[in-house]
């Protein structure tokens, strides 16, 4: 089977800082990928790229077999993208904001309001599709973007962060959600900080460091290479140098160096 | 400042204050209020976070070239009415700044979280609250009423300046406690976040205010007229409170104890004390509990409240425009998303609004100040004495849409933007003309039909290939200025952008353009056919750059 995404030596860097140093993947169809690594790895500029909205990098990436740099447009409407509860223009309502994102993937009218209503009902938000967004808590944006990377009813569902701010309801929504649309035979990648939640919902875990990617396979295969730990565990392992190993201890010894408060 | 407000210690420690807490609360509360834009500070700051530096200096430098233009009301002779005039401004600015300057120290929630949780007594809680905002009027206060008390000293002699200063802290007593129940007010009936959006709206209101007083006062200094006003001469004085404050000063100072001068000076002393009083007992504790309760309520609570705003088209003349002047969906989706925004977004509103105020000042100035020359029966424009202020409206509506353009690409969530990037758009050039299309209806149109409207009501026909020519030329101007300089999508560049760009290059064309246009209309005014002719071609370029704007390509659009 051919891979549904495909990265061959991806490099990027700002200015003098070089952010990715040699990514490759791929990904295919049905997958579910956890894509983690510690801030600053790398994981949001590997999405951005993936999504177009960074277009000078080096190195190759196909997409259902297309040249991302050939075939933009067409590769855009495939991927749903479901970015951090910020990246919002809260002083419109739901309704309003994502009448326009689909108006950008030119979705007729009447489907578009029919899924908006269908998928706000779902997440529990019929009575805020005309309220401005900007009262509304991180949880509440967090749903509407979700809704915003549905709409087009994509192949490919990018999501980074997307429990962030979410109540546990929820989060067993979109968790069961992942599950459907992998069935679906959708291939979600998945950026996140949340291992335990990580480790739940994707097929094939890739850990990236430092612009490079540590760790690659399912859970198992992991646990073969690593030892029998908890993704968190093999996290922490592969990801050194980032907080030491023994940051708790040195905390610990901070507070004990006086403890006797100051007087006036 | 600091150094002096910890001078009595032994007596804040005689209350139970903790000198230690206090110094370290009010240290870290002014380097904040350093960092933080605030009032007219928003509306000047290059926006994003920790870019502020030097607000302090800012306001006070601000305040004191406020305080020097209360001077011409020193060319007053009779000492009452340049009292009270005087007074009521410096009343009335003060309040200004309190209002937009201060809603951070009055709204400051976070003391809730950051300090109330730790071991600081409430004594030592509520003397830093209280001597942080005593700093900080303090700050506006002096600058202010300096220029003001040296006038006093010079043309009143020292006594006459000494006795100024506690007039100038009764006003401010009085002020202070008035904001205080003007917030009160707006907390009683509004919503928080309806709250800043009216802050904004007055801070808006108060720059436009700032910039045109500026621009007006300096005119008004007809000494000869100046001079013979008295205001004591009427009954309706009594209802400013300022007079009372005027009178007060005036029985100090000439020592003289007429009835109407002790009744002022009694009203003088009564009315801050008395308001200081209902502030404490009455307006200060609703005001704490109503802020505590604002912290404690969850966002997500407050729905009841919440505005429902129609969606799907959008109504009225944005409705109309956007279904008679857009080719598709997307392009009509993105014109109504770009004429909510420039309506919605506080950032929009706060850099370009009190512009449009300014200019909508200036021209009313300009009608203003020829007054006198003015005909409004006359058979024509020229000889009306209306031609320069037409001419201004007519072109300040180009102006005023190429600053919305200019502002439009700017603000704090411009990392929403990446709504343009992910969905399959061949060319953002339908995006930049659908926002350019949405400023015109927004900025550009209402001047046509105001200044329109008027022009044929008052010259009938006759002034219509002016109209035509003036707003054709601006109609032209404003879409090459699109289609040549603008290439940032709206609402996707850090407010910090806005000053490093070329904004030296909008002046230019600006300037270049009236330079072109303006002028030879002034002399060709009369030349109706000559007008006319050119106006058809300025129509026609005009749509024709807007069709090729459609061409814009992603290679030519850039993203912050």
């Amino acid at each position: 089977m051919d891979p549904l995404i495909s990265i061959r030596n991806l490099h990027k860097s700002f200015g003098a800082k070089h952010v990715l140093k040699g990514i490759d993947l791929d990904v295919y169809p049905g997958q579910v990928i956890g894509y983690i690594g510690p801030n600053g790895a790398g994981k949001t500029t590997t999405v951005k790229i993936i999504c177009g909205l960074i277009s000078d990098f080096k190195g190759e990436i196909h997409i259902k077999g297309k040249d991302i740099r050939k075939d933009i447009l067409s590769i855009k409407q495939l991927i749903g993208y479901i970015p951090e509860t910020n990246d919002l223009y809260d002083v419109l309502t739901p309704s309003e904001f994502l009448t326009f994102i689909g108006a950008l993937y030119k979705i007729p009218a009447d489907l578009l309001t029919a899924r908006i209503e269908r998928i706000f009902g779902a997440l529990g938000m019929s009575g805020h599709l005309d309220q401005r967004m900007d009262s509304f808590s991180k949880g509440m944006k967090q749903k509407v973007l979700i809704a915003s990377g549905l709409l087009h009813n994509p192949e490919i569902i990018i999501l980074d962060e997307p429990l962030s701010g979410l109540d546990a309801n929820s989060v067993l929504v979109v968790k069961d959600l992942i599950h459907r649309l992998a069935k679906d035979g959708k291939t979600i990648f998945y950026c996140s900080h949340m291992m335990d939640v990580v480790e739940k919902v994707s097929d094939k875990i890739v850990l990236i460091n430092d612009g490079v990617v540590v760790a690659n396979g399912t859970l198992s295969d992991l646990r073969m290479q690593l030892g029998d730990k908890s993704l968190e565990q093999m996290f922490a392992s592969l990801t050194t140098g980032h907080i030491s190993s023994n940051a708790a201890i040195s905390i610990m010894d901070a507070l004990h160096l006086d403890s006797s408060p100051r007087h006036d | 400042m600091l150094w002096l407000v910890m001078k009595p210690e032994r007596l804040y420690r005689h209350f139970g204050v903790d000198v230690f807490h206090l110094r370290t609360i009010l240290l870290i509360k002014l380097a904040m209020d350093d960092r933080t834009a605030t009032g007219i500070n928003k509306v000047r700051s290059s926006g994003g976070k920790g870019e502020t530096k030097l607000a302090t200096a800012f306001t006070m430098v601000m305040a004191f070239i406020m305080g020097l233009t209360f001077l011409f009301m020193f060319f007053l002779d009779d000492d009452l009415s340049r009292l009270t005039l005087y007074l009521a401004s410096f009343g009335f600015m003060l309040a200004m700044f309190l209002v937009t300057d201060f809603s951070h120290i009055l709204l400051d929630t976070k003391d809730n979280y950051i300090i109330l949780p730790k071991p600081v007594s409430a004594e030592t809680f509520l003397t830093a609250r209280l001597l942080h905002i005593l700093i900080h009027i303090s700050k506006i206060l002096v600058p202010l009423a300096f220029p003001g008390f040296v006038a006093m000293w010079v043309s009143r002699g020292i006594l006459g300046a000494f006795l100024f200063i506690p007039i100038l802290i009764l006003l401010t007593v009085f002020t202070f406690a008035i904001v205080n129940a003007l917030y009160l007010f707006i907390f009683r009936l509004f919503s928080l976040r309806k709250i800043d959006s009216i802050i904004t709206s007055i801070q808006i209101g108060f720059t436009a205010l700032l910039y045109g007083s500026f621009q007006v006062l300096p005119h008004l200094l007809d000494r000869t007229v100046m001079e013979s006003i008295s205001l004591s001469d009427v009954w309706y004085v009594w209802i400013l409170p300022s007079y009372w404050f005027a009178c007060a000063w005036k029985m100090l100072y000439s020592f003289q104890f007429d009835l109407p001068l002790v009744i002022g000076a009694f009203l003088a002393v009564l009315l801050p004390v008395a308001s200081f009083w209902v502030m404490v007992r009455y307006l200060a504790p609703s005001f704490l509990s109503k802020l505590s309760m604002m912290t404690a309520t969850n966002r997500s609570e407050d729905s009841g409240k919440r505005k429902i705003i129609r969606a799907g088209s959008s109504g009225g003349v944005m409705g109309l425009f956007g279904r008679v002047w857009t080719r598709n969906n997307i392009e009509r989706q993105f014109f109504f998303f770009v004429g909510r925004m420039v309506v919605r977004n506080r950032d929009f509103r706060l850099k370009v609004y009190p512009m449009i105020g300014y200019m909508l000042v200036l021209v009313g100035f300009m009608v203003f100040k020829n007054w006198d020359e003015i005909n409004f029966h006359a058979a024509d424009i020229q000889t009306s004495g209306l031609t320069m202020p037409f001419l201004w409206a007519m072109y300040l509506s180009g102006f005023m849409c190429i600053t919305a353009l200019y502002q439009l690409p700017y603000t704090e969530q411009y990392n929403a933007a990446w709504v343009y990037f992910t969905p399959p758009i061949e060319r953002p050039g339908i995006l930049l003309r659908a926002s350019l299309k949405a400023c015109i209806v927004r900025f550009f149109f209402p001047f046509v039909v105001v200044v329109s409207t008027l022009g044929l009501f008052a010259f009938g026909v006759k002034i219509l290939p002016n109209l035509l020519f003036g707003f054709g030329a601006v109609l032209l101007g404003v879409i090459l200025y699109a289609w040549m300089l603008l290439d940032k999508l709206p609402f996707s560049f850090p407010l910090k952008k806005a000053n490093e760009d070329n904004f030296s290059i909008r002046n230019m064309f600006i300037i270049l353009f009236t330079v072109i246009f303006a002028v030879p209309q002034y002399f060709l005014f009369e030349y109706d056919w000559v007008l006319l002719g050119i106006s058809v071609l300025l129509i026609a370029g005009a749509l024709y750059a807007l069709h090729i704007m459609r061409g814009v390509g992603w290679n030519d659009v850039k993203w912050g």
